[in-house]
Order: structure tokens, then sequence, then C-alpha cells
């Protein structure tokens, strides 16, 4: 009877877990897997009865592709742009909001505007905003006497235009939880610095850096991910891969293969080297941040 | 008692749920997914009028979604061969994605005794592999829109041919506020989605005699083995052609080509930014909205301008949305009921009189009751009389990749990347290494 009890209890957190870890494995795990047997073949729903496995052809082909290659270095450069906009100016942003300014309620609130709006639904705001002829954006040029840009137009302005708006989005998100981290640092330990003469570059490096060390590192890696897989906001802005495929980054670059080729097997094979790009770039940090919490 | 209590509301519960679903079975359902925007509300019309007839004993119900989610749910259909719709909404740019996979309706027209030489030319948009798998119900043409008021204040004519039309576009164009920048332009091209691009480098070049596509128009047949480019792409009707289309953008007659679509088209139009430009027939429901555009009632319209660019005759592409039953269609008797109604008499004049719908049938368009209500009829009327442009197997025809090829070729060539020559030459070669359809497979 004993043995039996300790059988049951041993095993009853897991007849718990069991539902969840079910769900889970049909709604992640059977696609996960579902789709790695597909990138193994060529696979098209136009000519499903030509279907044949090929093997690693597809990877091959993908990486062999210079489209591809051009794709990853846009898609690096909207990473390392955005990710970096949105964290220097979302520290910036959070220091300003922890300070005891008049109507820091109200900016609070109001912060989060950008973030609550669907990217499909920025992206069109944007694209009227920054219509070449009639938008905002060359409204204002023309009233301070600066020369009108071709915003949608000019390849060079594509990719800085994306990471303007993926920040814009996501900086609120970054602020957000830096000033609840902000808001957590012990009032003791800035007060005593401050009595010791510390100055605030010095109480910025020595206590609020440290303590935001984890947050930071969290948000980091939130927003690398994101920022790998943009698809929403430049196809809502260019309806395309933008001027002269300018803006090809890796996501548009996904879905446009599969458009113009319908090919099941090769997309899947993008999918999963893009889940691979994620998980390597992601991996160094979130060990790292593991580390700090444990 | 609290138990007792529970139990009985929860039987009750089922019982009333039981009861709806029961009764809801009684009616025979089937769902249809068609596009968003004009086209949609067109046809929504038409089911709107075919719920009514039928009540009580059929339901249609309608799901629409912007074209690349509806064409993803068309392949997704396919794929997981899940019928969740019995009938789909389908346009040329999705022919090659379903044509394959929909119902030979020729039996069912057969036993129907609907003769299909009533749609006219559009019974070639309807068949694949020589057999009949959708039905026309909603056409359109690109047409020219034009200030009527503002041609009529310059004394100019309306032009027939694409010379006059650039000289017309070039009077037009203003700069009101004299600040030296163009406030209204004469003409406005459309490059910024593959579709748009397409459809103007067919305009301005392929379909004034070249024979009106970039595809090599001797291949033909029902099975395209080797797609291959025309070779027209290569010659100097074709080059020239192309810098003539780059001289609107460069004398400022169009705006950035680059930076526009069918909607700046519309809003353009509407703010009386633009006083030609040409657009499909269906946007004449936006662009006379009085409530919306300021140009409401001041347009005139009339067909594409032609001129003599190559040696072989002039043709015209019209496109029109059909519907189809895909294979795994669960409920095909009433799929066909539902589609020949849709392309009936009674249906579409229903949908052309209160909905601005292109009709499909002939016979509708004669109709006395149209002219008042839609300007462009006449217009379209001419255009359906054109010749049309060399059919293309639906396996080729319009594709998206075709398209992707020429709109990012055209755009390098727009955005001053490349030369005409270039643009020609990297087309061609492409078309000829990239295309990657039956070939491949």
């Amino acid at each position: 009877m004993l043995k039996r009890e300790r059988i049951i209890r041993r095993f009853y957190p897991y007849i718990l877990l069991l539902p969840t870890f079910a769900l889970i494995g049909v709604v992640l795990t059977y696609p996960w897997i579902w789709t790695l047997v597909l990138s193994l073949y060529r696979y098209s729903p136009l000519y499903p009865d030509r279907t044949q496995f090929i093997g690693l052809q597809n990877y091959l082909k993908v990486l062999s592709d210079s489209r591809f290659i051009d794709s990853l270095g846009k898609t690096g450069f909207v990473v390392a742009g955005s990710v970096g906009v949105e964290m220097l100016v979302g520290l910036g942003l959070a220091l300003l909001l922890n300070m005891n300014l008049k109507g820091r309620r109200i900016f609070r609130l109001l912060i989060l505007l950008p973030y609550m709006l669907t990217p499909a639904a920025v992206g069109l705001m944007w694209r009227v905003m920054l219509h070449n002829e009639w938008g905002l954006a060359n409204y204002f040029l023309g009233m301070i006497h600066l020369p009108k840009l071709r915003w949608i137009s000019d390849p060079h302005l594509t990719l800085p235009i994306v990471i303007l708006m993926e920040s814009w989005i996501f900086t609120p998100f970054v602020t957000i939880v830096l000033l609840a981290g902000l808001q957590s640092i012990p009032i003791e330990q800035t007060e005593a610095a401050r009595m010791d003469g510390a100055t605030r570059p010095q109480m910025f490096r020595f206590i609020t850096v440290p303590w935001l060390g984890p947050l930071l590192l969290l948000v980091f890696v939130f927003q690398l991910m994101h920022s790998l897989r943009i698809f929403a906001t430049v196809y809502a802005l260019f309806r395309s891969p933008g001027p002269a495929n300018a803006g090809m980054v890796l996501g548009i670059y996904l879905y446009e293969t599969f458009r113009m080729t319908w090919d099941i097997g090769l997309t899947s094979s993008i999918s999963y080297l893009l889940l691979l790009i994620t998980a390597l770039s992601s991996v160094y940090f979130i060990i790292r941040l593991y580390k700090r919490i444990t | 008692m609290k138990k007792f209590c529970v139990l009985l509301v929860t039987c009750l519960l089922c019982l009333v749920m039981l009861s709806i679903g029961g009764s809801a079975k009684a009616v025979e359902t089937i769902s249809f997914l068609m596009k968003t925007g004009g086209g949609g509300a067109a046809l929504g019309g038409g089911v709107e009028l075919f719920n009514k007839k039928f009540e009580g004993k059929y339901k249609v119900e309608m799901v629409m979604l912007p074209l690349e989610q509806m064409q993803e749910k068309q392949v997704i259909q396919y794929i997981t061969n899940t019928p969740t719709f019995d009938v789909f909404g389908i346009n040329p740019a999705t022919e090659s994605v379903n044509f394959p996979n929909l119902t030979n309706l020729g039996p069912n027209l057969k036993e129907a005794g609907i003769d299909m030489s009533q749609f006219g030319m559009l019974v070639d948009q309807c068949t694949y592999q020589g057999q009949v798998v959708a039905l026309p119900v909603r056409v359109g043409v690109e047409i020219v829109y034009y200030r009527k008021d503002w041609l009529e204040d310059a004394g100019l004519e309306v032009p027939d041919n694409w010379w006059t039309y650039r000289e017309v576009a070039r009077k037009l164009s203003k700069d009101v506020d004299g600040d030296g920048k163009i406030d209204i332009y004469g003409d406005f091209i459309k490059m910024k989605d593959r579709w748009r691009s397409y459809a103007v480098l067919k305009h301005f070049v392929l379909e004034n005699g070249l024979g009106g596509t970039v595809l090599n128009a001797s291949v033909s047949g029902a099975k395209v083995e080797n797609p291959a480019p025309s070779p027209w792409l290569l010659s100097e009707y074709f080059i020239n052609g192309l810098k003539f289309m780059e001289s609107f953008w460069k004398e400022g007659i169009s705006p950035d080509p680059v930076a526009q679509n069918f909607e700046e088209n519309i809003w353009a139009i509407q703010q009386g930014k633009v006083a030609m430009s040409n657009m499909h027939s269906a946007r004449v429901l936006f662009i006379e909205d009085p409530e919306k555009s300021k140009a409401a009632g001041k347009m005139g319209y009339t067909i594409l301008p032609t001129q003599q660019l190559g040696p072989k005759p002039y043709v015209k592409d019209i496109g029109c949305w059909k519907l189809g039953i895909p294979n795994n269609s669960q409920n095909k008797e009433l799929a066909f009921n539902f589609i020949s109604f849709m392309a009936s008499y009674e249906a579409q004049k229903y949908m052309a009189l209160n909905y601005k719908n292109g009709p499909t049938l002939l016979r509708v368009l004669d109709d006395p009751d149209f002219l008042a209500l839609d300007p462009s009829l006449p217009t379209l009327r001419k255009a359906y009389n054109l010749p049309l442009a060399s059919e293309m197997p639906t396996e080729v025809k319009e594709t998206e990749q075709v398209q992707q090829i020429c709109h990012e070729e055209l755009q390098k060539f727009a955005l001053g990347i490349q030369s005409a020559e270039e643009t020609a030459r990297n087309m061609y070669d492409r078309l000829d290494n990239e295309l990657t359809l039956t070939p491949a497979w």
C-alpha cells in the first residue's frame, strides 16, 4: 500500500501535467516535426502527384540563393537598428518616466498607445503619412523648407523606415518593462549612494544598470527574436518586398518564395533555417540570462 | 437541491442547443470564399438575393478576405483536403492555383441546359484543359478615367492613342500654387505592386502590337512543358515602348510610379489631384461617390488608348471573377445551383443595378436601366468587343512568378537603376531561367 501510494505520489504531478503536454505536443511539436519532414520533400499543392523525397536539396538551394543571402544582410541591418534604438530610447524613456515629473501618469499611458496597435494598422498608417506626394511627412518637411523625400520609393530609405516603424511600435514595451525594473530598485541603495557623494552617472553605472541587468537582457532577447521575424509592418507598408526588393527581410523572403513557387518543401526549409538563425542568435543570451537569474 | 437545479438547467441548455442545431441543419448551407473590396460587396449582393429567394431551403454563408489571405485559404483547403468552403471566388491571378483543383462543370451545365456561349469571350477564362471549371460572375476592364470638365476647359479632345494621351496629360499637368512643383498630374502610373506593374507593361507596351504577353504566344496547348519568354522582349519595339512609358514620370506628367498603387490612384482622383488615369472599371463606384469624391459627376470614361507599337494586331485583356467548386466540396449540387444562379440574368442584373457589378452576360449590358446608373457602361460595352490577348495556358498565364519578375525589372527601370535595354534583357533572361512551373516539376 505504502509503495503504491509512493508511486502514485511520484507520478501524480506528471499525470496532471499530461493534458498540457498533450496540447503543447499537438499544437507545437507536431507542426515542427511535420514542417521538418516537408522540408525534405519537393511538394506543391498544385502538383501533389509529383511529390518527391529530395533530402537536403531544399536547404542547399536556399543557402545558395543570392536572395536569401541578401535578405540575411537586410535582416541583420534591421535587427541591429531596431533593437539598438528600442533599447536605448526605451531605457531613456523609462528613466524619464521614473522621475518625479508632472503628468508622468498620463505619459505612461500615452506611451503605450503605439504598442496597442496591430502591425498591419501601423503599416497602413505610416503608408499614408509617408506618401511621397501627399503624405504628412513631406508636408512638414515642406513647411520648414526642406526637400521632400521619396519615402516609399527610394530603396535607400526603405530599411531605415522599417527600423523607425518597428522602434515606434516596440519601444513602449521596452520602456514599460524597464520602468517596472527601475521602480523595484531599493530606494536605500540610491540614497546611500547619494549620501556617499555618488554622481548621477555613477549611480546609473553602479546601481541602476546592475539591477536592471537581467531585465535588459530579457527584453533584448525578446526584441532580437521578434526583429528576426519581421513581416507584417513591411508588407503593410509596401504590399511587396519594397522598391527594388529593398525591404526583402527574411520574413518577406519566405512569404514571397511561397507565393512565387507554391513549393511547400522549399518554404518549409526556409522556415527551419529562420528558426535555426533565431535560436543560434539568442541561445547565448538565454543561457546568460538563466545564469543571472539562478 | 442545489445540485439538482444545476443539473436541470444544464439539461435544458443542452436541449435548447440541440434544437437550434437541429433546426439549423434543416436549411442546407454552403460556404463561399471571396475577396474583400468592390467584388466582395457586389457578389455579396448576389448572395443576399439567393438567400432571400431560397429562404428556409438553402443558405450561402459568405466569407470575405483580402486577396492574399483568400488565396492562402484556397491552397490550404487543397493541401489539407479539408472541405471548408464549397465555392471559391477566382480571378486571373488565382487561376493557376485553383483550376487544377476545381470540379468539371460540364455535366451539370448540360443537365441544367446552360449555354456557355452567352458569356462570349469569357468562356475561355473559365476553361481548364478543355473543361469548364467555373462560371463568370464579374467582369472588369481597364478604362481611362478623365476629368471631363478640365478637358473641356482646356479645349482638348479625349485621346484615342497613347501619343495624344501623353500630349493631353502634359497640358493638364499643373503647378497650381506656383512653387515649381506639379500639384495636379496629367496621368498616374502605378508600379508599387506586381499586379499593377504588369498591367502597366501590358497597357503601354505589350497589347500595342506585341502579342499582349511576355511569354511566347506560340507555346500553347493543354499542358505547357517549356514556357518561353516572348522574342518581342528583345525587340526595338519593346524597348521603345519602355522609353515611351518612362517619359511620363521623367517629365513629371505622372508622380513617382514606384510609390503608387490603385488605392493611391483612387484617393488622388477623389481629391482632384489627377486629370487622367487608367484603372479597372469597377473603381467607378468609388470615384462617383459624392460623399468621398470631389470628382463625382465630373468624370468621363473611355477605352484605353491604342497605338501600333509593334507589327502584331492590337489586343485587349479582359479579366473576370468566376466562381468554381473545389473538388473536395461536400455539397457540389447546391454549390452548382448557387454559382449558376450568380451567373444568371436575374442575379447579374440585380448586382449590376444595385452594386455596380460589371456583368458577364452581354445582354445585361444592353438593358436600358443601366445607362443612367453607371456612366462607364458604354465604355465597358465597347471594350468587350475588342480582340482578346492571346490565350496562354493556365499554368503560366498571369502567374505571380511571371508578374513578379516583370515587376522587379520594371521597378529598377523606374528607379533609374537600369536602362530600357537592360530591363528588356534582364526580363527575357529571367523569364527564360527562373520560371519554376511545369518544367521544374
